[in-house]
């Protein structure tokens, strides 16, 4: 029955694309194979585990790294060639807090940043800096984890790229901060119609702004789909199944996880709603309900699949 | 999507005055230092004149010789904290990475030159206060060596920070590596290599030369001042391998 699970994106243009994305450190490849596709004007969510390869896609993406193999294009520029060009309209936010420059002030750092990009709107740092909570007059290297990230969010935001990439931008932000920083991140969104990648391994604190899902492991790329498609065929299924009941051998491929207690299954199930509870009811269980899952409990059900 | 619609890359002129300024921010605390260190030196060599009438400072170019050699430690002031081969913030820019590593590296060298020339300053007026003999030297070029044996040390200083991590634990491991074949060499196979390190160091165009103006040659133990064209010839072959492995490492910069 059911399809697998989808890894390429129909709807188009792509602010980024990669195919068959590979990058190795030593013997050991951090990505084999990677066909990220980011539509534009997206917030697409990256969503792996530690290690799983986020990081290692956004900075080839940026032209930091080399691939091995494989083809990568952002905005229809090549960042092996065109390093430049395409990190002028990126902003981009580190995994890594300690970027150096802790012997300037936050203001003398927007100014060394807005000199590399000729449209950097001062106007917008300002009152980024003001809804962030950001003292221009403090020395970057006394900030908190916290005060760093927003500090980083600001130079990736001020000069309204077409694109941000942000490697775990929530990272370091207390609940309240947290909320608002996606509050104006949403509001930059919404001002400037730029596409968002944002890598991270808590998809709940993004799940308000993601439109988009792709799901990374061991250096692959195991499914990537629109919201909409994700909660339409992912479905978790609670089931009564009979004492000596086989499992539904129909279903095998599709089944995401696995749960449950006793007499009654909670299963995870990407397909049609109406296909998957047939092929229950066929194998013998009695479907209760099937609801979609919320974007994070999908996640989880997608990174724990065991293949 | 257009170009037309593109954000612009920075102009070169733009970035390189930024990298100045932004350099010379970064070794603001070394030059408070350095200016405590002199200024407390000022102060001493005053006390002892009035007081003691203690013999004048020389204003003599081999004065310039430990700024030079400290030249090999500025390049880890000037990347501080940003660690280039951790491909940081400054890879992040939307410039070409090489030419903004050695547009980084270069301003760095701009500061260190004006370091040097501030030196001198300082001497001549230490010397001029306490009424020491200004001492020419018997080469003119001599005045040079500061300048010139800092842009080596310098620039392979910088070759080193760029391709790593940690240039202090390869500084250190070259350092505890030379003593350690120097407390070894009764042994043949690192007596050889030990001798060869030397030569690279001290012989007729050795680093000693580029440094110092001085030549240790004709079995003579003291060094003499080298010749013109010995000093020439030493400083053009060490400055070709410095700015060679510098640009080694600025455009090949290794992934990690």
């Amino acid at each position: 029955m059911t399809s697998a699970l989808p890894v390429r994106l129909t709807e188009g243009p792509f602010a980024a694309a990669t195919q068959g994305l590979a990058k190795r450190f030593g013997r050991d490849f951090a990505l084999l194979g990677v066909d990220l596709q980011v539509p534009e004007g997206a917030v697409y969510v990256l969503v792996g585990p530690n290690g799983a390869g986020k990081t290692t896609t956004l900075k080839l993406l940026l032209g930091l790294y080399t691939p091995d193999a494989g083809d990568v294009r952002v905005l229809g520029l090549d960042p092996r060639t065109q390093g430049p060009l395409v990190r002028a309209q990126v902003g981009y936010v580190p995994e890594r807090g300690d970027w150096g420059y802790g012997y300037m002030t936050v203001g003398r750092l927007l100014e060394h940043h807005a000199a590399y990009f000729p449209r950097w709107d001062w106007q917008y740092a300002h009152r980024l800096a003001g809804a962030f909570n950001v003292g221009l007059d403090r020395r970057v290297g006394r900030l908190s984890k916290g005060v760093t990230r927003r500090v980083h969010l600001i130079l990736a935001m001020a000069h309204r790229p077409p694109l941000l990439l942000l490697d775990e931008p929530t990272d370091g932000l207390d609940p309240v901060m947290r909320d608002e920083t996606l509050g104006m991140l949403a509001g930059h969104v919404a001002e400037t119609g730029c596409t968002v990648v944002i890598s991270t391994h808590l998809v709940h604190e993004v799940d308000r702004l993601a439109d988009h899902l792709g799901v990374m492991r061991d250096g692959r790329l195991t499914a990537q789909m629109p919201r909409e498609v994700l909660h339409h065929n992912l479905r978790r299924y609670r089931a009564e199944v009979p004492v000596d009941w086989n499992g539904a051998p129909r279903l095998n491929g599709t089944v995401i996880r696995r749960g449950g207690v006793g007499r009654e299954i909670q299963w995870s199930v990407w397909g049609d709603e109406r296909e998957v509870a047939r092929l229950l009811a066929e194998s013998g269980a009695t479907v209760r309900d099937a609801a979609p899952l919320t974007l994070e409990d999908a996640a989880v059900a997608l990174l724990s699949r065991k293949d | 999507m257009q170009s037309a619609v593109m954000n612009p890359v920075p102009a070169w002129s733009a970035v390189a005055r930024e990298q100045f300024r932004s350099v010379g921010l970064s070794l603001r605390r070394e030059a408070i230092v350095a200016g405590g260190c002199m200024g407390l030196a000022t102060l001493w060599l005053s006390y002892l004149h009035v007081n003691s009438g203690g013999a004048g400072i020389p204003f003599a170019p081999q004065a310039g010789i430990p700024v030079a050699v400290l030249a090999l430690l500025i390049p880890m002031a000037v990347w501080k904290g940003e660690e280039p081969a951790r491909r940081g913030y400054h890879r992040a820019m939307p410039v070409s990475h090489a030419a903004h590593a050695v547009m980084r590296s270069l301003s760095g060298l701009g500061w260190m030159m004006a370091a040097v020339a501030g030196y001198f300053a300082w001497l001549a007026g230490v010397s001029a206060m306490t009424g020491g003999e200004v001492m020419i030297g018997s080469q003119p070029y001599q005045w040079l060596v500061p300048f010139t044996g800092g842009a080596v040390m310098y620039l392979l200083g910088s070759a080193l920070t760029l391709v790593t991590a940690h240039p202090w634990r390869w500084l250190g491991g070259a350092l505890v590596a030379y003593m350690f074949m120097g407390a070894m060499r009764v042994a043949d196979g690192t007596r050889s290599l030990f001798e060869l390190v030397n030569t690279v160091i001290d012989g007729r165009y050795g680093l000693f030369t580029v440094l110092s103006g001085m030549s240790r040659t004709h079995g003579l133990y003291s060094p003499h001042v080298a010749s013109a064209p010995v000093w020439m010839l030493a400083t053009w072959m060490w400055l070709a391998v410095a700015i060679t492995l510098f640009l080694f490492a600025a455009y090949r910069q290794p992934e990690r």
